[in-house]
């Protein structure tokens, strides 16, 4: 693959950003440092954009969260279409108030009559040695919230079409961006790249095992499935793209032809998306099951500082390959 | 007229602001907003259908009395949570000053939830940016229970604008004075529909009904509560402006 056939997940997000902007001139952007003037972002996604905008569209916060969801939710209120850019995923924590008990709920407590067009953009993940603080993935804590959506791509092609998606849909989105995989490249996608919202991609079809995932381990399980595929095992993995609204056809169609499950996130395991796939998976799909549905996830613990323990936390490879295994003899 | 967080004793603050805004000027308020909502322009039909969960009200029933919006008179979001409107009140304005349309945004809240880290993330923000809204504390002297001293570490909540700069500007004023409270508001919009900045205007008042309908309110001395109902701005306006004798 050469060069010109292929961008990074942080220029897929970059070219996402600035389609929209060009296409729209509702599309906003707002954050901390995401200025040229302050270096294009901490993690220089929207480099060249204030400068090709203008720092109207694109204008610099100040250190403050609650500010930052407040003013996206205010200005989308007033028809436009603004990209908050929270610089990782554990500070939207602190704007919480204002996603949950306001983007998520204005359109319905509106009875309709308002919409809160907004995306939030956050960066996330361990193994990049930032401590507790800086890495989790929360991404379970919004899927359980109604009127959100939860947005995560798995490679560069689709983080382009998923983030124009959100930047168009409607209500809230909420797009978490993979802080170790950013620089990892991929085949460009086509000028004007959208994809669905909603809709979860069966990448590569197979009749034994369905293998369920988002973001960070489909790069793991498309290794896998290759390998598994030599000893004659069939995997079929499922890319979700968009945790919630969960595309729950997709998923129960794939285990009722495979009868056994495997579902791999970054996320600890307590409580995660993967508790809430299995709980589908046996409402809908339980008289097809060869094997119990198997959760593959990081320690239920504070992702750790020291990299030897930050590596003991995170899910594994093998991991994913033991599930797998055990579900092929009924484990 | 019942409502759940009565704004009795405060109408002559919503009335002053009311009559100065127009249609298409924004307004985010509070769950006590109902004085607010209806001095906007909202019909109240559709408000009193909402506070009984009708189809017909503002939201079809869906929000309820502390999440009124009627966009129709640029009544935009109605919060439950305290100090919460404040940064969406910003976003109004943001819009605002990209698209040059010179509507100016009011955000109304109690002088409780200037103790809340939003209040301040936003008046800075709105500092910071000049944008066009109009910070409207209405100080009824408690934030539930507690009285104003005992949670406030400033004498005014207006003085707290110094914190934020020369763009802008923090009044205190008598909000229960019809002719003060119109006069600061008058200067406030016009200050920030020309682009100087957002002013932060403390109007001072007093919650007649408590926090919520049948509060007890025991935590109000008598005396303060028979001090401000002789002070009634209702019958006073009534008598001054009309020669009438009016009662709640």
């Amino acid at each position: 693959m050469s060069d010109a056939e292929t961008i990074t997940f942080t220029q897929a997000y970059t070219r996402a950003l600035d389609e929209a902007m060009a296409a729209d001139p509702t599309v906003l952007l707002l954050g901390e440092d995401i200025g040229d003037k302050e270096g294009g972002g901490v993690f220089k996604v929207t480099g060249g954009l204030s400068t090709k905008y203008g720092d109207q569209r694109v204008r610099t916060t100040p250190i403050s969260e609650q500010a930052i969801i407040g003013a996206a939710i205010g200005a989308s209120l007033a028809g436009m279409r603004p990209v908050a850019e929270i610089m990782f995923m554990n500070f939207v924590t602190v704007a919480m108030d204002q996603i949950v008990n306001h983007a998520a709920k204005l359109r319905y407590m509106s009875g309709g009559k308002t919409a809160v067009p907004i995306t939030i953009r956050t960066r996330t993940g361990a193994g990049t040695g930032n401590g507790g603080q800086h890495s989790d993935m929360l991404e379970a804590w919004f899927a359980h919230v109604p009127g959100i959506k939860v947005v995560i791509p798995s490679t560069p092609a689709d983080a382009v079409g998923l983030l124009r998606s959100c930047i168009e849909d409607n209500d809230p989105c909420l797009f978490i961006e993979d802080g170790v995989t950013r620089v990892m490249k991929g085949p460009a996608p086509p000028a004007d790249h959208k994809l669905p919202l909603g809709k979860a991609n069966v990448e590569r079809e197979g009749s034994d095992v369905s293998v369920i995932s988002y973001g960070r381990p489909l790069h793991d399980i498309r290794t896998l499935a290759d390998s598994f595929a030599e000893e004659g095992v069939s995997l079929e993995v499922i890319d979700l793209r968009t945790v919630s609204p969960l595309d729950v056809d997709t998923i129960v169609a794939s285990v009722r032809k495979t009868g056994r499950a495997v579902i791999a996130h970054e996320a600890v395991r307590s409580f995660g998306v993967g508790a809430e796939v299995a709980a589908q998976i046996q409402e809908h799909a339980f008289s097809s099951l060869k094997a119990p549905v198997k959760r593959v996830a990081s320690k239920d613990t504070t992702v750790p500082f020291t990299r030897t323990l930050e590596q003991e936390f995170l899910y594994k490879a093998s991991d994913i390959e033991a599930a797998i295994r055990d579900t092929l003899e009924g484990k | 007229m019942i409502a759940m967080h009565p704004p009795t004793g405060q109408e002559i603050i919503a009335a002053a602001t009311g009559c100065l805004l127009n249609n298409e000027d924004y307004l985010v308020t509070i769950y006590r907003g109902l004085h607010d909502q209806l001095a906007k322009g909202m019909p109240f039909k559709q408000i009193v259908a909402e506070y009984f969960g009708r189809d017909t009200g503002s939201c079809k029933g869906k929000g309820g009395p502390m999440h009124i919006t009627y966009p129709e008179a640029g009544v935009m979001v109605t919060t439950g949570v305290v100090g919460s409107g404040m940064p969406i009140a910003n976003g109004l304005g943001w819009a605002s000053q990209i698209k040059g349309d010179k509507r100016v945004t009011v955000t109304s809240f109690g002088d409780g939830a200037s103790n809340i880290g939003a209040f301040h993330e936003a008046l800075n923000m709105a500092a910071v940016w000049k944008l066009p809204v109009i910070f409207l504390c209405q100080n009824n002297r408690y934030g539930e229970a507690t009285t104003y001293a005992d949670a406030t570490a400033s004498k005014t909540v207006a003085e707290r604008a110094a914190a934020y700069g020369d763009n802008m500007v923090g009044v205190s004023v008598n909000g229960n004075d019809p002719e003060a409270m119109w006069t600061a508001m008058r200067d406030a919009i016009d200050r920030a529909r020309a682009g100087d900045g957002p002013p932060l205007l403390e109007a001072n008042t007093f919650r007649f009904s408590g926090h919520y309908f049948g509060d007890p309110s025991t935590y109000i001395p008598k005396e303060e509560m028979a001090e401000a109902l002789a002070n009634d701005p209702i019958v006073k306006v009534g008598a001054d402006c009309c020669g009438w004798d009016c009662h709640r």
